[in-house]
C-alpha cells in the first residue's frame, strides 16, 4: 500500500455507516437482568439512540421519536450499546506478501469492520498478531475514534513469523476485556491456528473468521503466479523462516497442491461451522466494497 | 551418403550428458512465497528432493537434444557421393608486384585479384585441395597444399601486395610443378601481366590466367620517377647536384611537378612538361652542404603511388682521421698532408699508450709494431719483428719491386724503378696477399687479419727511393682508400626485395635494419658480407651497427621502384601455356551436407529461444 492512500475512502465510510456487525448476543436480546447479574455494577441507564437495524429487539424502538421524525430508533442502554468487538489481525511476515499484498488488504478489512463497529457504538478492541499478540488498540467507541483506529492500523509493520495458537491464546488469556465478537483476520498459514481459535472460544468469545489469501496461494498455476511453464524446477523460499522447499512444478504437482489447499481451507471452514463461527474466505484482490457488501453480508458477518 | 569424419558421431554422446543434466535437476529458480506451510507437506508426495529423478518429457530437452544431434552430425561431415570426377588440385598464384597496387581498378588490382581468388577457392568442388602462392620479388607459399578451404581463404585474405618488380617466372614454375601429376591439377594466375612471359612447360596442367589490368584513362594517367642520382658539382666537389628523370605513360601531353627534399626538408620543386610516353630529366643544384638523403616526389596523385617517390643517399666523405705513430718521418707526414680528405695526427711511440686509438679511422705505425694491434685499419711501415708478423731476418739489396698488376692497391702505380736497401724477411701469413715483391721476397702485404684491414710495408721508406717517385702519393692514396672504414652497404639504393649486402665493421655486435619507425630485422654479424633481402616496400631505411651496446654507425639506404615495366600500367596481353586436355580419370566426388545441418541447428536454436521466452 502506498503511503498516503487512505484506508477507507470517505464515500465508503458513509456507506459503511449503514451496516452493523452481526452478533448472536445482540440478536438474542439478552435481558437486562441477565446482564446485570453477569456484569456487576452495570445499569439500564439510557445511553443514546441509534437507527433500528435488522436483529434489534422491536421492543426497544422509541415510538415517540418515530412519531416525531418518522424514523425507527432504538434506545441504547449502557450495557447493551457496548458490544465488545475484538478485531484480531494477523500482521506476520507471511501476510506481508502476495499481489495484491495481503497485509494491505487486512488493514483495509480491519478498518472497514472497525469503522462499522465504531459507527454502531460498539466497544472496539484492535490487536495485531504474529508470534504473539501485539499492543492492543482500544477500547474505542464512537465515530470520533475512527481517526485513531485508522492511524493505529496504518502503523502496523510485519516483522515476525506467525504463531496463531500463541498469539490468540495470549489475547484470550489477557484480563480486563469483556468477551464479545472476536473477528480474526489471517491467512491461517500457521500449524497452530486451531489452538488459537479454541482459546477464543473457551473465553466465550463469539467468533468470526476472515480467511485472507492472495491469488497465488489459491491458484499457484494461475496467470502471473508461480506457473511459468511445464516442468520448471523451483526453490520456494519461506518469507517468514527462510527455509526452502524444492519442487518440480508441473500439472501433477499443481493438482496435489490444489488438493492440499482444499483440505486445509475446508478444515478451517468446518471448524468454524462446528463452533457456530462465521467463516469468510477473502482473496486479497477482491475490492473492499465487494467484500463488505457481498461476502460479509452473505457470510452473516455484516448486516 | 557417407561420413567424411565418422569420429564426429561421438559427439552424439553429448545427448546422454544433456539427459543426465535433466535427471540431476541441478538448477532451481528461486521464488519467495509467504509461507511454505502447504508446500512442505507436498514434497513427500512429489519426492522432488531426490537428486535422481525419473526423466520427464520436456519440450526444451527435446529441442536441445535435436540441436545436439544436428551439430554432432555436422561434425561427422555427412556427404552425398556424387560419383562425378570433380576434385581438383588448384594452385592459386597471386601477383604481388608493384603494379598490382595500381588503383585503375577500384579499389586496386590486388584487391580484385584477391576477390577473384576467393571466388575460385569458394567454388572448388568438395574434397579438392589448394595451394596459395604470392609472387613478388620471389615466390612465397602462403598456404601449403590443404583441403581446408578456410585456411586457403585466410591465406588469400592475409596476402599483401609489395612494391617489388614482378617476376612471375619462378612462382609459375613452382605452381606448375605442384599441380603436375595431380588429378585435375590447375594453376590459377591472377596478374596484370606486367612481366615477361616465362619459359614454362605446362604439360599436364591447366593454367587459367585471369588478367586484371584495367587499362583506360586511369591507367594511362601514370607518371613515374624512373631515375634519381646525385653527384658532386664539377666546380666544387663539396657541393652536390641531383639528377631526376620523370617518365610519362599518358597518351596525351601532360605535366608533372617534382619536389626535391633534402633530409625531409623541401629544397626545390620544378614543373616539367611531358610528351605522350616521353621522359624528361631535371637537375637540382645548390643542395645543402650537409644533406645526406634526397627524396624526389611527384606531387600529383596518379594510378600508382609506389613510383611517385624515389630517394638517393649522398656518399659524402668525412675527412679520414689518420694517427701516425712515428719517431719522425718527413715523407709520411708530407704525403698524408697532401692527400685530399685526410686529416693526419702525429704521436711519438712513447705516448701511444695515452692515445685513444679508437677515435681515429686509420693508424699508421712507422718503425714500430705493438704486440697487440688496435682494432682499426692499420698501415705498418718499416715492419719490425713482432708476434703479429715474425721477421726471420733482413734481405739486403733485393732488387727492384715488382707489383701484382691487378691489385687495386697498385692502380696507376709504377714500381719499376723503385728499389729498397733492406727488406724484412717474413713468411706471408694466411690472411695476407702479396701486393709487391722483390727477388721473390714479399715487400708489401695486404689483408684482413681478424676482420681488420691491414697493409704492411716490409721496408723502410727512408732507405728506399719510393718516396721520391711520382707513384708514392698515388700508392698512399690507394692504401688509405683501401684502409678507409668501409661502408656497411655496398649499394645505398636498391630495388624492393633485392639482395642487400652488408659488410659490418670488425667491432660490430649487432646489425639492425630499421624503417617505418621500427626495427624490421636484427642480425648478428658474420664474416663478410651479410646478404639479406631488402624491404619490399619503397622507402627510406637505415642499417645500424651496434658495438658495446651503442650505435656505432647509421647508414641510410633507399628502396626505389624505378622500374619502367611496373610503372607501365597499360593493359597487357599475355598468353600463358596451358594443357587444356589435362584431366584425370576421375575420383568420386561428394557434396557435403554439414552447412545444411548447421543452418537447421541454428533454426532449432531460434525455436528454443522462442519456446523459452514464450513461457516466461
Amino acid at each position: 500500500m502506498s503511503e498516503g492512500t487512505p484506508l477507507l475512502a470517505a464515500e465508503l465510510m458513509h456507506r459503511l455507516e449503514r451496516l452493523q456487525l452481526i452478533s448472536r448476543a445482540r440478536a438474542a436480546g439478552l435481558s437486562h437482568g441477565e446482564r446485570r447479574s453477569r456484569q456487576h455494577g452495570a445499569s439500564t441507564q439510557f445511553a443514546d439512540y441509534r437507527e433500528y437495524a435488522f436483529g434489534d429487539d422491536p421492543r426497544l424502538v422509541d415510538w415517540n421519536v418515530y412519531g416525531r421524525s418518522g424514523h425507527l430508533f432504538v434506545k441504547l442502554f449502557e450495557d447493551e450499546a457496548l458490544l465488545a468487538v475484538h478485531l484480531l489481525v494477523d500482521v506476520s511476515r507471511s501476510m506481508d506478501w502476495g499481489e495484491p499484498n495481503k497485509l494491505d488488504a487486512a488493514r483495509r478489512l480491519a478498518a472497514a469492520l472497525g469503522y462499522v463497529a465504531l459507527a454502531r457504538f460498539d466497544r472496539l478492541y484492535v490487536a495485531p498478531l504474529d508470534e504473539d499478540v501485539g499492543p492492543t488498540l482500544g477500547p474505542l467507541w464512537g465515530r470520533d475514534q475512527a481517526a485513531k483506529l485508522l492511524e493505529g492500523l496504518a502503523g502496523w509493520r510485519a516483522r515476525r513469523a506467525t504463531d496463531l495458537g500463541r498469539a490468540l491464546g495470549g489475547y484470550a488469556g489477557s484480563t480486563g476485556r469483556r468477551p464479545g465478537l472476536a473477528i480474526v483476520i489471517s491467512d491461517f498459514l500457521s500449524p497452530t491456528w486451531e489452538d488459537g481459535l479454541r482459546a477464543l472460544l473457551r473465553r466465550r468469545h463469539e467468533l468470526a473468521v476472515v480467511h485472507l489469501l492472495c491469488p497465488e496461494e489459491v491458484r499457484p498455476g494461475g496467470p502471473g503466479a508461480l506457473w511459468a511453464g511445464p516442468g520448471e524446477e523451483l526453490r520456494l523460499i519461506d518469507r517468514e523462516t527462510g527455509r526452502h522447499v524444492e519442487i518440480h512444478l508441473d500439472a501433477p504437482a499443481l493438482d496435489a497442491y490444489a488438493r492440499r489447499f482444499a483440505e486445509w481451507a475446508g478444515a478451517i471452514e468446518r471448524f468454524c461451522a462446528h463452533h457456530g463461527a462465521a467463516y469468510c474466505r477473502v482473496d486479497s484482490d477482491a475490492t473492499l466494497e465487494t467484500t463488505c457488501f457481498e461476502t460479509f453480508r452473505h457470510r452473516r458477518v455484516l448486516a | 551418403m557417407t561420413f567424411l569424419v565418422p569420429l564426429g558421431l561421438l559427439a552424439l554422446l553429448s545427448i546422454a550428458v544433456l539427459v543426465l543434466f535433466y535427471l540431476l535437476r541441478v538448477r532451481y529458480r528461486d521464488h519467495e512465497v509467504g509461507s511454505t506451510y502447504l508446500w512442505a507437506q507436498l514434497t513427500r508426495d512429489l519426492a522432488v528432493h531426490e537428486p535422481w529423478q525419473k526423466p520427464r518429457v520436456s519440450v526444451l530437452m527435446l529441442i536441445q537434444a535435436l540441436l545436439l544431434a544436428g551439430l554432432a552430425l555436422a561434425l561427422a561431415r555427412p556427404a552425398l557421393v556424387t560419383g562425378a570426377a570433380e576434385r581438383v588440385h588448384a594452385v592459386v598464384v597471386l601477383d604481388g608486384s608493384a603494379s598490382m597496387s595500381a588503383t585503375d581498378l577500384a579499389p586496386s588490382r590486388f584487391e580484385r585479384a584477391r576477390a577473384r581468388a576467393r571466388e575460385v577457392v569458394g567454388g572448388l568442388p568438395d574434397g579438392s585441395t589448394g595451394t596459395v602462392i604470392l609472387a613478388a620479388a620471389g615466390p612465397e607459399v602462403l598456404a601449403a597444399e590443404t583441403s581446408d578451404r578456410a585456411r586457403l581463404l585466410a591465406a588469400i585474405e592475409g596476402a599483401r601486395p609489395t612494391d617489388a618488380p614482378g617476376d612471375l617466372g619462378p612462382a609459375l614454375r613452382m605452381a606448375v610443378a605442384l599441380a603436375r601429376g595431380r588429378a585435375n591439377g590447375q594453376v590459377h594466375v591472377f596478374s596484370d601481366g606486367a612481366f615477361r612471359a616465362p619459359d614454362l612447360d605446362a604439360s599436364g596442367v591447366r593454367v587459367f590466367y585471369q588478367p586484371l589490368a584495367g587499362g583506360g584513362d586511369a591507367a594511362m594517367d601514370n607518371r613515374a620517377i624512373v631515375a634519381i642520382d646525385a653527384r658532386p658539382e664539377p666546380q666544387n666537389r663539396r657541393r652536390y647536384q641531383a639528377f631526376v628523370r620523370v617518365q610519362s605513360y599518358a597518351t596525351q601531353p601532360t605535366e608533372a611537378v617534382v619536389a626535391l627534399r633534402a633530409d625531409d626538408r623541401l629544397i626545390d620543386s620544378q614543373t616539367v612538361q611531358l610528351a605522350p610516353g616521353g621522359s624528361e630529366s631535371l637537375i637540382f643544384a645548390d643542395l645543402p652542404l650537409d644533406a645526406r638523403v634526397l627524396e624526389a616526389r611527384l606531387l600529383d596523385h596518379d594510378a600508382l603511388a609506389a613510383d611517385d617517390r624515389a630517394w638517393t643517399v649522398l656518399e659524402r666523405r668525412e675527412p679520414i682521421q689518420v694517427l701516425l705513430v712515428t719517431r719522425g718521418n718527413l715523407f709520411l707526414e708530407r704525403v698524408l698532408s697532401l692527400i685530399p680528405d685526410v686529416e693526419p695526427f702525429r704521436v711519438p711511440p712513447r705516448r701511444l699508450g695515452a692515445i685513444d686509438d679508437g677515435a681515429y679511422d686509420t693508424i699508421v705505425f712507422d718503425g714500430i709494431v705493438p704486440d697487440v694491434l688496435p682494432r682499426r685499419p692499420t698501415l705498418i711501415v718499416n715492419h719490425q719483428d713482432s708476434p703479429f708478423l715474425p721477421v726471420r731476418g733482413l734481405i739486403r739489396r733485393p732488387g727492384a719491386l715488382v707489383g701484382q698488376a691487378d691489385d687495386p692497391l697498385l692502380r696507376y702505380v709504377d714500381l719499376r724503378d723503385v728499389r729498397v736497401a733492406r727488406l724484412a724477411d717474413v713468411t706471408p701469413p694466411g690472411w695476407a696477399r702479396v701486393v709487391a715483391e722483390a727477388d721473390g721476397h714479399p715487400a708489401i702485404l695486404a689483408g684482413e687479419p681478424e676482420g681488420r684491414r691491414t697493409v704492411v710495408f716490409l721496408f723502410d721508406l727512408q732507405s728506399s727511393n719510393l718516396p721520391l717517385s711520382a707513384s708514392f702519393p698515388i700508392l698512399m692514396t690507394n692504401v688509405l682508400g683501401y684502409l678507409e672504414p668501409p661502408r656497411a652497404l655496398e649499394q645505398p639504393v636498391v630495388h624492393p626485395g633485392a639482395a642487400l649486402r652488408v659488410a659490418p665493421q670488425p667491432q660490430t655486435e649487432e646489425i639492425r635494419l630499421e624503417g617505418e619507425g621500427s626495427v624490421l630485422q636484427r642480425l648478428k654479424p658474420t664474416t663478410p658480407p651479410l646478404a639479406l633481402d631488402a624491404p619490399t616496400r619503397v622507402g627510406l631505411y637505415t642499417i645500424s651497427q651496434l658495438a658495446a651496446g651503442k650505435v656505432a654507425s647509421v647508414e641510410p639506404f633507399a628502396v626505389n621502384l624505378t622500374d619502367a615495366e611496373e610503372s607501365d600500367l597499360r593493359a597487357r596481353t599475355l598468353a600463358l601455356p596451358s594443357d587444356d586436355q589435362a584431366r584425370s580419370a576421375g575420383l568420386p566426388g561428394s557434396r557435403e551436407l554439414w552447412p545444411l545441418l548447421v543452418v537447421a541447428a541454428a533454426g532449432v536454436l531460434v525455436g528454443e529461444w522462442w519456446w523459452f521466452h514464450r513461457r516466461a
